[in-house]
């Protein structure tokens, strides 16, 4: 009993130790298993963290079931969160590739596979898929990250076109592309390079790029540009080819790395410039010869316009006086004729000079209108019928009995060149005869060719200066300036009058015999009756009268104010001229009597506002569009005709005026202008007074695409109209400019802006006419009507700007 | 997002078609659309630092000012500076070359000048502003 006592106390003590032990052990493993646990937490919410922002669809797999997975993995697949735990993993591949994929997922050997995917609504997308364990509740679990491929595959595509399309671009370029290594050999080379230096491929595969530079420097130099960049670009250098010609080109370069972004070579572009460069230099040449030319047709501009100026009085005041020539003695008449002949030499030569100055530039204009040669060789033998009388010549006009008489061609040169030829020749001649014959050459049906020839029986030009006689400044001797006068020029600008209209002048001569000067002419016929032709004489121009105007001269120079009332008054006595004597002036008056006159004589060149401010002024502050202003100038040059009609004046006239021409030019504007009458002021007036106006008032305009635009709110229509009524002049103006300067790209750049001032304005045809001109512009073709279209844009629109303006006043009343 | 105000900065030497669009974009009902108007590339380029969401260029630039850079040299230029900004070009010439050209530098469209130009423009401002808001939202 005792010994089994002891025992029991000996097995006792041994369990309690032992349960001890195994209560220390527990102790321990719980710890140990809480620390496990805790990682798992852990590790599961790190898990969630990252798979929420990653956009791969992660799950985690237990025996082939999803337990947990990440929002990217519902948007992949389409499924609610929840719906997706529980779900069997197979579910979300293509039934094709389930087996497969459930394959892969088991194979401890593969880390990753592709695999076609399905979403919910039945489309399938290649995926990648990666494989992960993880520790999970003390264990291991199956993770897998699921990538959608259909945008890599995109871009792959997309890299593989682009590969193609590079290559593409390398071979087809027509600049110049090489590869080459660190040592600049070239490892690759388009057809291109080997067309611009003129080597084949096997040639320049492996050639260094050394042997293309005409100066090695120039390589040093990009070397050391490259090293310190590591790009070049638009690099000029000089490149040689493989016959040794050299080539301006300009280089761009990268350097080539690779992915251990090492650096293994370059490659770049080279563009052949030589073309260019020899345009630049010959681009800049004529550029300095432009202006210097331009310099000196601005100092003849200026010359003729300060000789000009005085001249008018001079033969204005003449001509006034000579219409009065009863009140004088006979004497007194003689002076008269001598202050007037005197005076008109005097023209002559100055306009020869303007001649000159604009043949030189180029800017000499042959005109082509219907004509009668009759009447022009009736008025050159009737210009100097006195003059040959006064030195007891023969003056002689023979013309063949079958000469055609209606002509086209430019009838002011034609009679210039005879005026020139039969002056020499009487100016030369003491005694004898100055002949005109005129003769015809040849004969078609459209066209003839004259012979015009002035033969003389004077001095004779020595055998050895009959080359020399048309040059510039030249007469026979020096002697002969100061016998017979004349700058030199004549001769000279008759020859190049003759040339401009495909002629050529000839001359035979002998000493102490005479001289003949001829020229060939080819005209096309005119189908126009003589009648109809508008006569460039003087004669006859008072078949109208002037009815009883209201004219503003503005006009500095007290005496040629004199000239302009005392010519205009000869017309018609009860015609009212009112004198400023400044564009200022003009201005004020015309703010306070806007209605008061039918049109305004305009000098250019004035103190404190010019005539060009001054029109300007009129037009656009003033508001006076139709106001027809004649601009008098003294400038005679093209230029001056371009800024007076840009500056929105109607016409211009040259001073000294003829009276002729004055006459027709006023008869001309006044009627061309029947807005200007009150009457039409008044109706205009008294229609805006209907407030209710129905579009179909305006003829011209149509205001819906305006309104549409608008959305017919009257505050941006205003806005549209004004801004409409202040840039319509200025466009157009700008088009004539444009035009007449022959600054076929601007013209292109001003009717492309205007057509958008035709749409609002709802002119469908003329945005159609303007976008005629601004292609025939661009391609310069069509020009010989460019310009009657544009003054048939110019016409249209400015009534459709008076239409607006009547718009614009009465939604001005109905904002008020 | 639907509080965003745009901004779109417009570019014509056509006033009058500045202030249309100005006017059509800004009384869109859908979105907040602030827009600035230029004559010249050269200004809108100024201020790009205001990180306009949308350009609208014109093609043809000079008709004010001859020197004035084309609309492809401004959009080379937009792109640089701000390479998100979406530029779409309007043009009246119906040149494929200038318009693939003005695609490859990175505009977003290329819509030709005609009647219809104005709803075709504010269809594509209103595909880009949608295209924004779905970008804000993912």
């Amino acid at each position: 009993m005792l010994q089994n006592f002891t025992d029991n106390k000996i097995k006792f003590d041994q369990l309690q130790k032992s349960y001890t032990k195994l209560q220390e052990e527990n102790e321990l493993l719980r710890t140990h298993i809480e620390v496990l646990e805790n990682d798992m937490f852990e590790a599961e919410l790190r898990f969630l963290q990252l798979s929420k922002a990653s956009f791969e669809g992660i799950a985690m797999l237990e025996d082939g079931v999803i337990v947990l997975t990440n929002e990217a993995m519902s948007h992949l697949f389409g499924y609610d969160h929840f719906e997706m735990t529980d779900m069997d993993v197979s579910m979300l591949f293509s039934e094709d590739s389930r087996s497969e994929a459930l394959w892969s997922i088991q194979d401890p050997e593969k880390d990753s596979f592709e695999i076609v995917c399905v979403h919910r609504n039945g489309d399938t997308f290649p995926a990648k898929i990666r494989r992960k364990h993880i520790p999970h509740k003390g264990g291991e679990a199956k993770v897998i990250a699921i990538q959608d491929l259909t945008q890599s595959r995109e871009v792959q595509e997309q890299l593989a076109h682009s590969e193609i399309r590079y290559r593409n671009l390398f071979e087809n370029s027509n600049d110049a592309i090489y590869v080459s290594s660190t040592n600049g050999e070239f490892v690759q080379i388009n057809q291109a390079a080997l067309d611009l230096f003129g080597y084949n491929r096997e040639e320049m595969i492996g050639m260094t790029a050394l042997k293309l530079y005409a100066n090695s420097e120039d390589r040093k130099r990009f070397q050391t540009v490259m090293a310190e960049q590591g790009s070049v670009s638009n690099y000029e250098v000089k490149l040689i080819r493989k016959d040794e010609t050299t080539l301006d080109c300009i280089l761009s370069t990268t350097i080539r790395r690779n992915s251990k972004n090492q650096i293994i070579g370059y490659q770049g572009i080279i563009r052949d410039i030589t073309e260019l460069k020899r345009n630049e230099e010959l681009t800049t040449a004529k550029e300095l010869a432009e202006r210097s030319a331009s310099l000196k047709q601005r100092f003849l501009a200026n010359m003729s316009h300060e000789i000009r100026t005085p001249m008018n009085a001079v033969i204005g005041m003449s001509n006034l006086l000579e219409s009065d020539t009863d009140d004088f003695t006979p004497t007194q008449q003689k002076y008269l004729r001598g202050i007037r002949n005197a005076s008109e030499h005097l023209l002559v030569i100055i306009n020869d000079i303007l001649d000159f100055s604009k043949i030189e530039a180029g800017k000499l204009e042959i005109e082509n209108v219907p004509f009668s040669l009759h009447e022009v060789l009736q008025n050159v033998s009737h210009t100097f019928k006195y003059k040959a009388e006064e030195k007891n010549i023969k003056l002689m006009l023979h013309t063949e009995e079958n000469l055609p008489d209606m002509l086209l061609g430019d009838p002011t040169r034609l009679m210039q060149i005879l005026l020139n030829l039969v002056s020499n020749a009487i100016k030369f001649t003491d005694k004898g005869s100055v002949e005109i014959e005129v003769g015809v050459l040849q004969e078609g049906k459209a066209s003839v060719d004259l012979v015009f020839s002035v033969l003389d029986t004077g001095c004779g030009i020595p055998e050895g200066r009959l080359e020399t006689v048309f040059d510039s400044f030249s007469q026979i001797s020096r002697d002969t300036t100061r016998r017979f006068g004349g700058t030199g020029l004549g001769l000279t600008i008759t020859k190049k009058l003759i040339e401009m209209q495909g002629g050529t002048l000839s001359v035979r001569s002998k000493i102490g015999e005479g001289s003949v000067f001829s020229f060939v002419l080819k005209y096309p016929k005119s189908e126009q009756e003589r009648e109809a032709v508008k006569s460039f004489s003087n004669a006859a121009f008072e078949d109208t009268v002037l009815p009883n105007l209201t004219i503003l001269l503005v006009e500095d120079n007290e005496l040629n104010q004199v000239v302009a009332e005392d010519t205009i008054k000869k017309w018609n006595e009860n015609i009212i001229v009112d004198i400023c004597e400044n564009g200022q002036v003009a201005v004020d008056t015309l703010g306070q009597h806007p209605n008061r006159y039918d049109m305004v004589l305009m000098d250019v060149q004035m103190p404190k506002m010019n005539g060009l401010e001054a029109t300007k002024y009129i037009r656009k502050e003033l508001h006076l569009v139709n106001l027809p202003i004649l601009a008098m100038t003294a400038y005679a040059t093209t230029g001056e005709a371009e800024r007076t009609i840009m500056a929105g004046m109607n016409d211009y006239i040259s001073k000294p005026f003829d009276p002729a021409k004055l006459y027709r030019k006023i008869v001309k504007l006044v009627k061309y202008h029947p807005s200007s009458s009150p009457e039409k002021i008044v109706e205009a007036t008294t229609v805006s007074e209907n407030k209710e106006r129905p579009d179909s008032v305006y003829k011209t305009v149509d205001l819906q695409f305006l309104r549409a635009s608008t959305d017919n709110n009257p505050d941006l229509m205003i806005k549209m109209i004004e801004i409409m009524l202040r840039e319509t002049p200025e466009e157009l103006e700008n088009m004539e400019y444009q035009y007449y300067q022959q600054n076929w790209d601007r013209l292109r750049a001003v009717a492309h802006k205007f057509k958008s001032s035709a749409a609002f304005m709802g002119l469908p045809d003329i945005e159609e006419i303007v976008k005629e001109i601004q292609i025939d512009a661009e391609k310069q073709e069509n020009l010989d009507d460019l310009w009657e279209r544009i003054e048939k844009v110019k016409d249209t629109c400015l009534e459709a700007c008076k239409e607006l303006e009547m718009e614009l006043q009465r939604l001005q009343e109905l904002q008020a | 997002m639907a509080n965003k105000i745009y901004k779109v900065f417009l570019v014509d030497d056509d006033v009058k078609t500045l202030i249309m669009l100005k006017h059509k974009l800004e009384s869109l009902p859908d979105y907040k659309i602030q827009a600035n108007v230029f004559a010249y590339g050269e200004n809108c380029l100024d201020r790009m630092d205001e990180k306009p969401d949308i350009v609208v260029l014109d093609y043809y630039l000079n008709a004010i000012r001859e020197d004035a850079q084309d609309g492809l040299q401004i959009l080379k230029q937009i792109k640089t500076i701000a390479p998100d900004t979406q530029v779409i070009m309007v043009s009246g010439q119906e040149d494929m070359q200038t318009a693939i050209e003005t695609i490859r530098e990175g505009a977003y469209d290329y819509i030709i000048k005609n009647e219809r130009t104005m709803q075709r423009l504010l269809l594509v401002i209103s595909k880009i502003i949608l295209g924004m808001e779905k970008e804000v939202i993912a």
